[in-house]
Order: structure tokens, then C-alpha cells, then sequence
């Protein structure tokens, strides 16, 4: 992964969000839930990479259910007609993730989801994600010998 | 699947709370999340049905301290436990690194734990796991009840591979952190490096 990709992906958001950065926000998550960006979340923001990635993971089986195979050209969207979350995959040549753009009181949310689509083909056409964050199953262990005080003093951390 | 990322010193993973309906999954993480405090304490998302079950998931984040200069983080998810929804459990296990399977201790609870059992291994084998090699814990709860099973016999019917097991009253909190620090200590020491 390139150094400060989160910044890079930030100043992208920002230059092809221009004028709607203040009523919309950006989240990219992995598969399985565990967000990617923002790299320094509020505790909300975890909520919602599970929650986006576990409501595309069931429409994506619910899909399958009626032949709507490719997931790829799919997007989902819960809105109302100024508010709502807009998710469309994105596919790296490393792996797929989940971007999620929420928007809240905008005029013109086809706008939104059209800048959306454009930022995750720019998104997707870089070098911003490659795969070397990824734990690889068949390198050689990063702790050994944990010990149980080091678990307890983890876990002290939130009062436990 | 669990993420290092060498750069911000950061450790994410994934452990997923398994086991038949009216198990005790869901009571665990609540007492987790009931006895964590501080700055870092985060919130619980269930997904329920009218009647309290789970439908999809619930998810709990806990942003832990630091070990070994690395900032952990481990998502906590529960499956939903009736036979129906094994769809969803297949979709939750998705990435997983670590799992507690949460037997029902009653005598006329083991068929459903054995039902549930047997899913969870079919689903880690579809998905690609060495079930010999995935971190896992059982956890014996209910203990508290007059009609359970011995430990000695719930080992032998369902702990076959001899992975770690807890005997836990998840209601009373007895048990519960002892074996999420179990498998949190599994999965930690299952981390591998590309460096």
C-alpha cells in the first residue's frame, strides 16, 4: 500500500465531492466488515463497515436467488429524496471492498451517486490498494509466546 | 481475514460467537459490552427480530490497548443460532480468525449442539478453512441449570479435537472473558507476517 493512501483517497473525495464534502461522507470497507477508511474512525464508523458490508453480502445472496449474477455492476441504495447511503462495490486488482458514500439533506442526489460511481472507477484504476497489508497464511507468525499478563493488560484497556 | 497494517502499527480481527439457538451467544457479547467502560468503549449493533432472536448479526467492536507496539482492535460477531438462518451464518463467517462455539449445556440440547457443530465445520469447509487450524474455543455454558450434561461427557460428544473449552453462566458473566481471552490469545499467536 502506497504511504498516506488515506490521505490520497481523502484529497480524491474532496476534489471530485467538491461543494458536497460538507453533507457527505465517505467509507470504504473491507469484506468482511473491518473499515479501511477512515483509518482513525469514530466508534459509529465501525458499525457501519459491518453493517455495509453484511447488507451487501445478504443482497448479493438474494441476488443470486433470481439470476442477477454480476454483483460487480450492481449498487444499493437506502435513501430518501435528500438522504441516504449509496454502496457500490469496488473491485482492486488485489481485492473487493465496499464504498459507501452517506449523504445527508442534498439537493440533487443523482449527482451524489454519479460522483460516487466516478470516484470508485478512479478508486479502482490506481495504485492506492495493493495487497501487502493483507496477512499471508503461509508467512511465519508475527507474535509468538503471547503470554496471559500481556492478553490482561490488552484487555484493561476498555475496563476488563 | 485478519489485518496488519505495518505502517499505523494496527491489528484487526475477527472472531464470530457460534452455536445453536438459545445458546448463549448473544448474552456473552451483551456482557461484554455491559462491563467495558472507558474512552474506547464502542457500540453494540443487533440485528433482531420482533422477539428479541437474532436475525442476521450482532457486532461489537473493542478497541483494545496496545501489544507489542501493534494497536489491537477485534470485532466480535454472533451468528443467528436458529436452524433456519444458515444462509446468514455463512455470510458472517466470511474473513473470520477466530471462533467460540457456544454449546447449551442441558442434556436435551445436545442434538442441537451437534447440529450446530457439524454446520459450523461444513461452512469453515466450503469457505476454505483447515478446521485442524482456524483458532477455536468452546465455551460450556448454562452451567447454572440442574439438567446438564457432565463437562467431561459435552468433550467427548463434541470436542473431539481437543481445542480449549470454558464452563461459563454467560448471564452471570461467569466464564465469558476467560474465554474471549482465550481465543483472543489464539488468534493473536495465529497472526502471520509477510515481513
Amino acid at each position: 500500500m502506497m504511504k498516506n493512501d488515506n490521505h490520497i483517497i481523502a484529497n480524491e473525495f474532496k476534489l471530485i465531492f467538491q461543494g458536497l464534502e460538507n453533507t457527505c461522507t465517505l467509507y470504504i470497507v473491507y469484506e468482511d466488515g473491518t473499515l479501511f477508511f477512515p483509518k482513525k474512525p469514530h466508534p459509529m464508523a465501525l458499525a457501519v463497515g459491518a453493517l455495509v458490508s453484511g447488507v451487501w453480502l445478504a443482497s448479493n445472496e438474494l441476488a443470486k436467488q433470481i439470476n442477477l449474477h454480476d454483483s460487480l455492476t450492481s449498487r444499493l441504495s437506502f435513501d430518501s429524496s435528500d438522504s441516504g447511503i449509496h454502496i457500490l462495490p469496488l473491485k482492486t486488482k488485489a481485492r473487493l471492498y465496499f464504498m459507501a458514500i452517506v449523504y445527508s439533506k442534498v439537493l440533487n442526489p443523482g449527482l451524489v451517486k454519479n460522483q460516487a460511481r466516478i470516484l470508485r472507477d478512479k478508486i479502482a484504476g490506481s495504485d492506492y490498494f495493493t495487497d501487502i497489508n493483507a496477512v499471508k497464511k503461509t508467512s511465519s507468525v508475527l507474535f509468538e509466546n503471547i503470554s496471559d499478563d500481556e492478553v490482561n493488560k490488552l484487555f484493561s484497556n476498555i475496563g476488563i | 481475514m485478519s489485518f496488519v497494517n505495518f505502517q499505523s502499527k494496527e491489528i484487526n480481527c475477527k472472531i464470530v460467537y457460534y452455536g445453536p439457538g438459545l445458546g448463549g451467544k448473544t448474552t456473552n457479547i451483551q456482557y461484554i459490552y455491559q462491563k467495558s467502560s472507558g474512552e474506547n468503549k464502542s457500540k453494540m449493533i443487533s440485528l433482531n427480530t420482533e422477539n428479541e432472536r437474532t436475525l442476521f448479526f450482532d457486532f461489537l467492536p473493542l478497541d483494545l490497548g496496545e501489544i507489542r507496539g501493534f494497536k489491537t482492535r477485534f470485532h466480535l460477531y454472533t451468528v443467528p443460532g436458529q436452524v433456519f438462518y444458515e444462509a446468514s451464518r455463512k455470510l458472517v463467517l466470511r474473513g473470520v480468525d477466530g471462533l467460540i462455539f457456544v454449546a447449551d449445556s442441558q442434556v436435551e440440547k445436545l442434538e442441537a449442539n451437534q447440529e450446530s457443530l457439524n454446520g459450523l465445520y461444513k461452512n469453515l469447509d466450503e469457505q476454505g478453512y483447515d478446521i485442524k487450524k482456524i483458532p477455536l474455543v468452546f465455551q460450556w455454558n448454562k452451567r447454572d441449570l440442574p439438567n446438564v450434561m457432565p463437562v467431561q461427557e459435552l468433550e467427548r460428544q463434541l470436542n473431539k479435537l481437543k481445542f480449549p473449552s470454558f464452563e461459563a453462566v454467560a448471564k452471570d458473566g461467569i466464564g465469558v472473558f476467560e474465554t474471549l481471552k482465550a481465543i483472543s490469545k489464539a488468534v493473536l499467536m495465529n497472526l502471520r507476517s509477510n515481513v
